[in-house]
């Protein structure tokens, strides 16, 4: 994918997006933490980030958290 | 009101717009009637009034607040696919809100009269837990899914990684870039992020059905002006060709208003706006729609 803003252009690896298994998972915790605890997931910044932050925000912290370690 | 189906519309008004406005301005356009005023209408005294009524902010869900801001983002940012996405979307809230029984004033400030198909009542006067349990025991949840197979049916292809590659991006290069760099996200991120609204609006349905089922345990009424355990609350008492009359007497002083503005400012403000290099725009409905 080519992100182009004003003069930059950057080459990033291409999307792939995570599994169908994945999303269906993490649909179902959310819609657990969102019955459980209604207002405090089911609002306009953490619902449209929920899927951001599990799949990709959280795994990413783990990892360097991972190599930090093994470091 | 209505609930995700703010968030499905968002990919089904992509879809015909393709390269020619904003996702995150159509997603910020949506949300914006409520943004910045959800929080006091469950406060206030008269929650329907209030949220879409004169006086009160019920200008927030009128035509001319989305004209106003998809003129000042394009003043501001010369950027079209901003302006034009704002604008659509919040039309697109606007009409969507029509379905509930406080309606709204779509031609304020030139006409005040509600306009409404009193699908399902507006019930924040119930609070936010109530408001939601009523809404998802009515015509309302149902127009959600009506939305959600919409979507599913018409526009699944928006959600996919490619549509995100070789349409969302290159439509909004530079808000993209920017997140990629501030966030340091890269493209699967993205996409995430993107695909984030549809999974809000999937799963806060699924949660807020689920509760008013078997938490809150309120009767499922999915009838024209259901839930019947809530209140009426249409905030005029007008019968219906007084609603026609005046409300088409303000669309036509509108229409003239819109006129007259793009003649004075608007056309100005859209000629000196700039598009991204892979986006072209006809004249007429073919500058916004492909």
């Amino acid at each position: 994918m080519s992100v182009r803003s004003g003069t930059e252009d950057e080459q990033v690896a291409p999307a792939v997006a995570p599994p169908l298994v994945a999303y269906v998972a993490v649909l179902v915790v959310y819609v657990a933490l969102g019955y459980l605890l209604r207002s405090v997931v089911l609002n306009w910044i953490v619902g449209p980030l929920f899927l951001l932050a599990v799949l990709h925000l959280v795994p990413r912290l783990v990892g360097r958290r991972g190599s930090g370690d093994a470091g | 009101m209505s609930w995700a189906a703010h968030e499905f519309e968002n990919y089904f008004l992509q879809k015909h717009v393709g390269l020619k406005a904003s996702f995150l301005a159509i997603a910020l356009g949506t949300f914006g009637p409520d943004l910045f005023t959800k929080a006091f209408v469950y406060s206030s005294d008269d929650p329907a009034q209030f949220h879409r009524g004169w006086p009160g902010v019920g200008f927030t869900h009128s035509f001319i607040f989305g004209l106003v801001g998809g003129a000042l983002v394009l003043a501001t940012t010369r950027s079209r696919s901003w302006a034009v996405g704002i604008l659509i979307g919040q039309w697109a809230h606007v009409l969507t809100d029509i379905c509930d029984s406080a309606g709204v004033m779509p031609f304020f400030p030139f006409s005040t009269e509600p306009v409404t198909i009193g699908m399902w009542k507006h019930a924040a006067s119930l609070g936010r837990y109530g408001d939601a349990t009523a809404y998802y025991s009515s015509l309302g949840g149902v127009w959600d899914l009506f939305w959600l197979l919409m979507l599913a049916a018409f526009a699944s292809r928006t959600l996919r990684p490619s549509y995100f590659r070789n349409v969302i991006v290159p439509a909004d290069p530079r808000a993209w870039g920017w997140l990629h760099r501030r966030l340091r996200l890269p493209e699967q991120g993205l996409l995430l992020l993107y695909q984030g609204f549809c999974f809000y609006g999937l799963g806060r349905m699924t949660a807020w059905f689920l509760r008013a089922r078997f938490a809150d345990r309120a009767p499922f009424q999915p009838v024209w002006g259901g839930p019947r355990y809530v209140q009426g609350n249409d905030l005029s008492d007008a019968g219906p060709l007084e609603v026609i009359v005046r409300t088409g007497v303000g669309g036509a002083l509108f229409i003239v208003f819109v006129l007259l503005c793009w003649r004075l400012v608007l056309r100005r403000l859209w000629e000196r706006g700039e598009d991204p290099p892979s986006v072209i725009r006809g004249r007429g409905l073919a500058a916004i729609f492909h």
